[in-house]
């Protein structure tokens, strides 16, 4: 397994490393950013102010000014385009592990060395687990390393923004796993993209509606975007809402795939 | 017009059984049975369609049987151990793009020795087929991609060779040069399953022989006995005029044309006593007709329902 993960990961090295200069660039930008947005935070808070309580909270900076570290963070970086690159490339990696390399018809000649299907697969999960964390936490350092003459971690524990980034991977793993399972499924890798492409905006959508409509409130608590933004991951820590749930699920879901990948026709 | 002869073979590599495919409402397979011994190749010849790719991939594990079944070295080639022992060339060959041969190999070679198989040096095999090992697969030309192919087939010592038409895209040289490379996993004792649709290839290798037509067997045989049954057809020139009965009542003889100095004869089998009785006669110059697989090929595929 761990010989198929290696493989996996040593293959995308070269994009897995513009993958990861361009989130960490994207992370410095927003950081960068940070000072001017102080500087004026009390026309930015007016504006948040004039907004329903829902959405500052999908926004993910309720209860906080966008002028603090913890307000900024969450609504520039963590509620943005920062877990959507991240889902991106997840979902790419996901989808490509069985799907795209029967697609492509590579599988065939894996298959043909010694190895079980289901090692070959799991091997491609932890590579695709491997892939974004270690990019989730070079970006999270370069954060950390940025903030201080920001001032954009004042008033934060130190360990805030790894455990945003612990919570944030969580997320990611959870949509990679649903494109990895459907794949791996269905060997169609149009299918993986479109199935968990649908579920994260399902998510997203379902909980920014279940918190302006107040006979959907009790939905919230089901959508995976909530267990992350909703869990005030800069300040709380890590919880089993919103890393164990996520983690738990995304091994059930890919599990199920694997079931499937292992009893089907390949390359039909 | 020729009987279809399933040759049993007392302890098999290979034993494909009752073997039926389905997709959806199509029939891919339709109850094809074969084996193949240690020591033996096996050419597995067809139209594109026919189901030759398809009864391979049963037999390697991708595709599960509608009916029948497919082993290998007496198991399923799903079985790690047993698929350690197995070396398989498909017919479009894919690999990864972006890396090295030397990467592609080096994966291949890990999950070997961790199937108890360790594979042999490839080094020697890639410098004797000027496999470019630091290249990237996606650079190589379609012929040197074909050639690592073969060495991930062969890098195992395989006990059970399958090779989905091997000297697809090689030039002449490169093509002997593989068969050879077969000829000798053969001699070693494997158990080879080729397809082609180059007859002259299966005629230069195969031991025996079988046609696919419409995913059924439609002939199987030893290929001495298939070239027993296949006709011949040769022209001799003479030096002396030749009586109109000198081939009269020779046995085999299936059609004659003669002018006084030359003769065109078919013959189904051997050639021996056309040639002993038109010897009086002085015979300057043989021509011979290489396509009379060819014509039992087409006739055979023709024949199937």
């Amino acid at each position: 397994m761990m010989t198929a993960a290696w493989t996996y990961l040593v293959d995308r090295r070269r994009s897995l490393i513009a993958w990861a200069v361009g989130v960490i660039a994207l992370v410095l930008v927003m950081a960068a950013f940070y000072p001017s947005i102080r500087e004026t935070g009390a026309d930015f808070d007016a504006y948040v102010d004039s907004l329903p309580e829902s959405v500052r909270q999908t926004l993910g900076i309720s209860g906080s000014s966008i002028a603090s570290p913890e307000g900024y963070l969450m609504s520039q970086l963590y509620s943005n385009l920062y877990p959507m690159l991240l889902l991106i490339l997840g979902i790419s990696m996901g989808s490509w592990a069985i799907a795209g390399a029967e697609g492509d018809g590579t599988l065939e000649m894996t298959l043909a060395a010694p190895i079980k299907r289901a090692s070959l697969a799991w091997g491609r999960l932890v590579a695709v687990a491997v892939a974004t964390l270690a990019i989730t936490a070079l970006s999270t350092l370069a954060l950390a390393l940025i903030s201080p003459p920001l001032d954009l971690l004042a008033g934060l524990p130190w360990w805030g923004v790894w455990s945003a980034a612990i919570s944030m991977w969580a997320l990611v793993l959870l949509y990679s796993a649903a494109a990895f399972a459907i794949g791996a499924a269905t060997g169609r890798r149009t299918w993986a993209i479109a199935g968990a492409a649908a579920l994260v905006v399902i998510g997203f959508l379902g909980q920014l509606f279940a918190s302006l409509a107040e006979p959907l409130e009790y939905l919230r608590p089901t959508s995976p975007w909530y267990w992350f933004l909703g869990s005030s991951p800069l300040t709380s820590g890590p919880t089993l809402v919103s890393v164990g749930l996520p983690v738990g699920i995304a091994i059930t879901i890919a599990a199920a795939g694997v079931w499937r990948f292992d009893r089907r026709d390949v390359g039909v | 017009m020729f009987a279809t002869r399933v040759t049993s073979v007392a302890d098999p590599r290979i034993e494909i059984t009752g073997l039926t495919k389905d997709f959806a409402e199509v029939r891919a397979l339709a109850d094809v049975s074969l084996t193949v011994a240690p020591g033996e190749i096996y050419a597995l010849l067809g139209a594109n369609g026919a189901g030759k790719s398809t009864l391979m991939r049963c037999l390697l594990g991708y595709l599960t049987p509608t009916a029948g079944s497919a082993i290998a070295l007496g198991g399923s080639s799903r079985d790690t151990a047993i698929r350690a022992r197995m070396g398989y060339l498909p017919g479009d060959l894919r690999l990864p793009a972006r890396s090295t041969v030397a990467e592609i190999l080096s994966f291949r070679s890990r999950m070997q020795r961790k199937a108890a198989r360790p594979a042999v040096d490839t080094s020697q095999l890639c410098q004797h087929l000027g496999i470019p090992v630091d290249r990237r697969f996606g650079t190589l030309s379609k012929g040197n991609r074909q050639k690592v192919g073969l060495v991930l087939a062969l890098m195992a010592s395989p006990d059970v060779l399958v090779l989905d038409e091997p000297t697809s895209g090689l030039d002449p040289l490169m093509q002997d040069s593989v068969l050879e490379l077969v000829r000798q996993r053969r001699d070693s004792g494997a158990a080879v399953l080729l397809s082609t649709h180059i007859l002259s290839e299966a005629a230069e290798v195969a031991d025996r022989v079988g046609v696919l037509s419409r995913g059924r067997m439609v002939l199987q045989a030893s290929l001495p006995s298939l070239l027993e049954q296949a006709s011949q057809s040769v022209e001799f020139v003479l030096d002396n005029p030749l009586p109109a009965d000198a081939l009269a009542d020779v046995e085999g003889l299936a059609k004659v044309e003669h002018s006084p100095q030359r003769v065109r004869v078919v013959v189904v089998g051997s050639t021996a006593e056309v040639m002993r009785r038109l010897a009086p006669f002085g015979i300057r110059r043989i021509t011979t007709d290489a396509h009379e697989l060819d014509e039992m090929f087409q006739q055979a595929s023709g024949d199937a329902p």
